[in-house]
C-alpha cells in the first residue's frame, strides 16, 4: 500500500499548492464571474457578465488588438532567433561567439517593466535616439521623429517583446543544437557537408518543433502580459490584461464579475495555446529520439 | 560535500531572515506606529513627510509609516472589501483623500466615527464654519475628515516657447491649433484630467453656477455636448494627434519635462517651483490661471473603520494641522501646499512667517490666486464626465 | 570565399549586437544626468544626485532590496523542498492521472498567475495574507515552481537508476541514498532551477502589487512610479540596481556550476 501511494505522496505538496492556489483561484474567479459571492455576499447564477463582455465593443477590440500584437511579437522573435542562431553557428564555436551569445542573452537580465522603460527612453519623440537623429541631421525637429511608443500600431510594445523574448527562444533551442552538433557535425563534415548545408538540412528540421513550441509560449506570454502594455500602450483600445485590471480597480464594484470573466476567457485561450505547444514539443522529442 | 554545507547554510540563513521579518512585523504593531496611505507620486510631498514630519513625530514617540500609493482609490476598494469580509484589524491608519473618493468612503461606511472636534488644532485654528471645510465636493464632511491643505488648479507652461499664454478655453483652442502636437491632458480617470474637463464644461456652459445644484443626468446629457464637441475639435491638434492620452499626470509632466509638450497642469499652485528646483522642469516654467477662475479645493485626512491605532492617528493628524506643520508645508522648500488653517486665527508671529515665505517666481501671488477661485461641484459630475469622456472622445 | 563570407556574417552580427545593447545605453547615461533633455544626447550635467537619492536619502530602497531578497530566497527554498520529491516521482514512476497532474503542475507557465490571484483575492484578505510578505511569497511560488520542476526533472532524468539500486543492495536506506547519490547528482538542476526562480521572483511587479497592495515594498514596486512618470535619473538608477542583482545571480550560478562540473570531471577520471 505504501509503495502504491508513494508517487502520489511525493507529489502531494507541490500539487496541493498549485492545485489550491492556482486552480482554486481560477475557480473562485469563475464563480465570481458567474454571480456567486458577489459584492453584497449574495449568490445567484447569472451569465450576465459574459453577455455584457461579448456584447461590449471595448472587450472585443481589446481581444483583437492583444491577439494581433502577440502574434506579431512571437513570430518576429522566432524569426530573429533563428537568424541569430544560424549566424552564430556559421561563425563557429569559439571564444568570440561565446561572448556574442552571452550578449544576446543580456535582455533577460532586466524585468519587463524596465525593458518597457528602456524602449521608452530610446524611442520617445523627446528620447535619446531622437536627440541623435537631430544631431546628425536626419530629423529637423522633435516632431519629425516617428511615433514609436504609445502609438496606434503598438510598435514600442512589439519592440520590447522582441528584445526580451528572442533570447528566451534562443535559450530553448541552444541545448538541442549543441546535442546535434556534438553528435553529428563532425561526421557530416567527413562526408563533405559544409556548415551551411548542415544547418539547413540537419539542424533546422530538428529544431522546428522546439522553435514552434517556444514561439507559442512567447505568444501565450505576450498575450497575457500586463506591465508592458500598461506603460507603452494607448488609451484605447487597451490590452486585455490592462482592460481587466482597469475594470477591477477603477470600475464600480459591480464591474468586478466582468473583469473576472475577462480573466477566465484569457485563461482559456492561453490554456489552449499551451496544449498546442505541448503537442508540438512532444512531436519534436520523438523526432529527435528517432535520430 | 561542500555543496551540502552551502545549501544547509543557505536554508538556515533564510529561516533566520524569515524569523527576523516576522519579529519585525510584530514589533510594528506594538510600538506606536501609524500607517499613512497617501499618493506617492511627488518627491516634494514625500520629502516633506519623510524629512520634516516623521522625525518630529518620532520625537513624540510615534513612528510614521508612509505608504506610497499610485491611486488612493485602490486603498479604498481594499477597505471596502475588508468591510465586506468583516476584517477588523486593518493596516491603514490614516487616509489622504477628497472628492469622489471621500464620497465613496462615506457611502461605503469605511470611515471611523467623526473625530475632528476632538483635535485641539482643529478647534483652535480651522475656520470650522467655512464651506471649504464643511463641504468636500459638495458632500458634507460631518466631521469624518480633517482638512489638511488647500490647492488651486493652475496651468503650467514654458515661457520660452509660449509667449502669451491663453486665458480661457476659447483662447486655448486657438493656441492648440497654432501649435499642433504641443498640448495634451490626462485621461478622465485621472484626478487632474477630470478637473481639466470640468473647467471646460463650466466655460462652455456660461459658468460654474449652473452645476452647483444636485446632479441631474438628463440635464447633463445636454450640457456635456458642447464639451465633447470642443474636445473632438481640438483632438487632431493634440499630442499624438489625440490618438492617445497620458494615462496620468506624472506622464504628462514627463512629456512636459522632456519638451514634447509645452504645457502641463495640476492642482498645487506651487508645484512648478519645486520641480524647477529639482531640475525636472525647465527654468523658464511659469503658471497661469483662467480669467474665469480655476478650481480650488481642500484635501483631507481621515481614519478608516478598522484602524488599530486610532488615538495615535488622531495625534498625528492633530500635529499635521498645527501652525508649525502647516507653515513648513506652505514653504516651497518643502512642499508648497496651501494652508488649511485660517491665517486670521494664528498668532502675529506666525502670520508674519507666512507672509514672508517666497513661493518662487513661477507661483502666482496669493492675491491673484484667490481672486480666481471657483468651488468644486458634486462628485456625481466627476463620475459622469469620466465615463462620458471615454464614450465620446477617447474612442473617437 | 570562406573568409569573405565570414566577414559579412561578422558585420551583420555586429549590427545586431549593437541593437541588443542599445537600450542599455540611455539607462546608464540617464542615471548620471541632471536637467537632461532633448536635443542633448550626452548630459551636460553629470552628477551622482540620483544615486544619492536612491541609496542615501530614500529609506524605501534598502527595505525594497531586503524584501526582494527575502522573498526570492524563501521562494527558492520552498520550491526546492516541494519540487525535489515531485520531480523524482514524475521521472521515476508511472501512475494513474500522471498526465493530468503534470498539466496542473505546469499550467502556470502558460496561464498567467494574475488570473488566479485576482480570483483568490477575497480569500487572501480573509486569511490576512494581503499586504503581508508571506502572501507575496506564496503568490510567487506559482510562476516559479514549474520551472524548478522542469530543471529538476531534467537532472533526475540523467541519474542512472542502477546507481540507486546498487546502493540499495549494499544496504543503504532511502534517506542516505538520497543524500549521497541523488542529491549530488541533481545539484545542477537545483542550481539552474534556483537561478530561474530567483530571476522570476525579483522581476514580479503585478503579482507583488496585487497581493502586497503596495505595502510590501520590492525593487519593482519602488521602481514603477518613476517609470510611468517622474524622474528619469532615479528610474534609471533603480533599473541599474535591478540589473546588478540579476547579474550577481547569474555569476554566482555560473561559478557554482563550473565548480561542480570540475569536481565531477575529476571524479570520473
Amino acid at each position: 500500500m505504501w509503495q502504491k501511494s508513494r508517487p502520489y505522496i511525493l507529489i502531494l505538496p507541490s500539487l496541493l499548492i498549485i492545485g489550491t492556489l492556482f486552480f482554486g483561484g481560477l475557480i473562485l474567479g469563475v464563480l465570481q464571474s458567474l454571480g456567486f459571492m458577489d459584492v453584497e455576499g449574495n449568490s445567484h447564477f447569472t451569465i450576465n457578465a459574459y453577455k455584457q463582455l461579448i456584447l461590449s465593443k471595448d472587450f472585443t477590440n481589446s481581444l483583437v488588438l492583444t491577439l494581433k500584437v502577440a502574434l506579431v511579437s512571437s513570430v518576429l522573435s522566432g524569426v530573429l532567433a533563428i537568424v541569430l542562431i544560424r549566424l552564430l553557428f556559421m561563425l563557429g564555436e569559439n571564444r568570440k561567439t561565446a561572448i556574442f551569445r552571452k550578449i544576446f542573452q543580456m535582455p533577460m537580465l532586466v524585468p519587463h517593466i524596465t525593458a518597457a522603460y528602456l524602449i521608452m527612453l530610446l524611442f520617445m519623440k523627446s528620447g535619446w535616439l531622437s536627440s541623435i537623429t537631430y544631431f546628425v541631421g536626419i530629423t529637423k525637429s522633435m516632431d519629425a521623429f516617428p511615433i514609436v511608443v504609445n502609438d496606434p500600431n503598438s510598435l514600442g510594445i512589439i519592440l520590447t517583446y522582441i528584445w526580451k523574448e528572442t533570447p528566451f527562444i534562443m535559450l530553448m533551442i541552444f541545448p538541442i543544437m549543441s546535442r546535434i552538433q556534438d553528435s553529428w557535425l563532425e561526421i557530416a563534415q567527413v562526408f563533405g557537408a559544409r556548415r551551411q548545408e548542415f544547418f539547413v538540412e540537419v539542424i533546422f528540421p530538428l529544431i522546428i518543433p522546439t522553435w514552434l513550441s517556444s514561439m507559442l509560449i512567447v505568444f501565450a506570454f505576450t498575450f497575457s502580459d500586463f506591465e508592458v502594455p500598461y506603460l507603452l500602450g494607448e488609451t484605447y483600445p487597451k490590452f486585455i490584461s490592462v482592460y481587466s485590471y482597469n475594470m477591477y480597480y477603477n470600475g464600480q464594484l459591480s464591474d468586478r464579475p466582468m473583469a473576472l470573466a475577462a480573466n477566465f476567457i484569457l485563461a482559456i485561450i492561453t490554456a489552449m495555446i499551451g496544449g498546442l505547444a505541448y503537442k508540438l514539443a512532444k512531436k519534436g522529442y520523438t523526432k529527435e529520439v528517432r535520430w | 560535500m561542500k555543496q551540502k554545507s552551502f545549501l544547509i547554510n543557505l536554508v538556515l540563513l533564510v529561516i533566520l531572515a524569515m524569523l527576523f521579518v516576522g519579529c519585525g512585523k510584530n514589533k510594528d504593531n506594538s510600538e506606536k506606529t501609524v500607517s499613512m496611505y497617501m499618493w506617492g507620486g511627488s518627491e516634494s510631498i514625500n520629502n516633506y513627510m519623510d524629512k520634516w514630519v516623521a522625525p518630529r513625530l518620532k520625537g513624540k514617540g510615534i513612528k510614521l509609516n508612509r505608504v506610497p500609493v499610485t491611486n488612493i482609490k485602490d486603498t479604498i476598494n481594499k477597505l471596502i472589501t475588508e468591510k465586506q469580509v468583516g476584517k477588523d484589524d486593518g493596516s491603514v491608519d490614516i487616509l489622504w483623500l477628497n472628492g469622489e473618493n471621500f464620497r465613496l468612503s462615506k457611502e461605503s461606511k469605511i470611515l471611523s466615527e467623526p473625530f475632528v472636534d476632538t483635535l485641539p488644532s482643529y478647534n483652535k485654528y480651522v475656520a470650522v464654519n467655512s464651506p471649504e471645510v464643511k463641504y468636500d465636493f459638495g458632500e458634507e464632511t460631518k466631521g469624518l475628515e480633517a482638512p489638511w491643505g488647500k490647492v488651486q488648479f493652475v496651468f503650467i507652461y514654458d515661457s520660452e516657447k509660449v509667449k502669451t499664454p491663453p486665458k480661457s478655453f476659447k483662447q486655448l483652442k486657438i493656441w492648440i491649433k497654432d501649435n499642433p502636437g504641443k498640448f495634451s491632458y490626462p485621461v478622465s480617470e485621472d484626478f487632474t484630467g477630470n478637473a481639466f474637463l470640468r473647467q471646460g464644461l463650466f466655460e462652455l456652459n456660461g459658468g460654474y453656477e449652473k452645476f452647483m445644484t444636485d446632479f441631474n443626468e438628463k440635464a447633463m446629457e445636454g450640457e456635456s455636448k458642447p464639451l465633447w464637441k470642443y474636445l473632438n475639435e481640438i483632438e487632431p491638434y493634440l499630442w499624438q494627434q489625440g490618438r492617445t492620452y497620458p494615462e496620468n499626470l506624472s506622464k504628462l509632466d514627463k512629456l512636459y519635462s522632456n519638451g514634447e509638450v509645452w504645457m502641463t497642469m495640476g492642482y498645487d499652485e506651487a508645484r512648478a517651483e519645486s520641480e524647477i528646483k529639482r531640475g525636472s522642469f525647465p527654468k523658464s516654467t511659469k503658471t497661469f490661471v483662467l480669467d474665469s477662475g480655476t478650481l480650488a479645493n481642500t484635501h483631507f485626512l481621515s481614519i478608516p473603520f478598522n484602524s488599530n491605532h486610532k488615538s495615535d492617528a488622531k495625534e498625528v493628524i492633530d500635529f499635521l494641522l498645527s501652525p508649525e506643520a502647516q507653515i513648513a508645508k506652505f514653504n516651497p522648500d518643502n512642499w508648497g501646499d496651501g494652508l488649511s488653517i485660517d491665517i486670521n486665527k494664528l498668532s502675529v508671529e506666525d502670520a508674519k512667517k507666512i507672509n514672508a515665505i517666497d513661493r518662487g517666481q513661477s507661483t502666482l501671488s496669493l492675491k491673484e490666486l484667490q481672486s480666481h477661485r471657483i468651488p468644486e461641484i458634486k462628485a456625481d459630475y466627476v463620475k459622469f464626465i469620466e465615463k462620458g469622456w471615454n464614450d465620446n472622445v477617447a474612442k473617437k | 570565399m570562406k573568409k569573405q563570407g565570414k566577414g559579412t556574417y561578422y558585420i551583420i552580427i555586429g549590427i545586431l549586437l549593437l541593437a541588443f545593447l542599445l537600450p542599455f545605453i540611455p539607462l546608464v547615461i540617464n542615471s548620471f544626468a541632471y536637467n537632461f533633455r532633448w536635443p542633448r544626447f550626452i548630459p551636460s550635467n553629470v552628477t551622482l544626485r540620483a544615486f544619492k537619492y536612491v541609496f542615501y536619502e530614500n529609506s524605501n530602497t534598502y527595505e525594497a532590496i531586503l524584501n526582494t531578497l527575502i522573498i526570492a530566497i524563501s521562494v527558492v527554498v520552498i520550491d526546492v523542498i516541494i519540487a525535489v520529491p515531485a520531480a523524482f516521482s514524475l521521472v521515476r514512476y508511472e501512475f494513474k492521472g500522471k498526465f493530468i497532474i503534470k498539466a496542473v503542475l505546469f499550467a502556470p507557465i502558460i496561464i498567467p498567475s494574475f488570473t488566479a490571484i485576482m480570483g483568490m483575492y477575497v480569500v487572501f484578505i480573509r486569511l490576512s495574507l494581503t499586504e503581508s510578505i508571506y502572501g507575496v511569497i506564496l503568490a510567487h511560488i506559482l510562476p516559479t515552481l514549474p520551472y524548478m520542476l522542469k530543471a529538476l526533472m531534467v537532472s533526475y532524468g540523467t541519474l542512472d537508476i542502477a546507481l540507486e539500486q546498487q546502493a540499495m543492495v549494499l544496504g543503504s536506506g532511502p534517506i542516505s541514498r538520497f543524500i549521497y547519490i541523488s542529491l549530488p547528482h541533481i545539484l545542477p538542476g537545483i542550481v539552474t532551477g534556483a537561478s530561474l526562480t530567483f530571476l522570476i521572483s525579483i522581476s514580479q511587479y503585478f503579482l507583488t502589487f496585487l497581493v502586497g497592495g503596495g505595502k510590501v515594498i520590492t525593487i519593482s514596486i519602488v521602481m514603477f512610479p518613476f517609470i510611468s512618470g517622474g524622474d528619469n535619473a532615479i528610474g534609471s538608477v533603480y533599473g541599474l540596481l535591478f540589473s546588478s542583482l540579476a547579474i550577481i545571480n547569474l555569476i554566482l550560478i555560473d561559478l557554482l556550476l563550473k565548480k561542480y562540473y570540475k569536481k565531477r570531471y575529476f571524479k570520473i577520471i
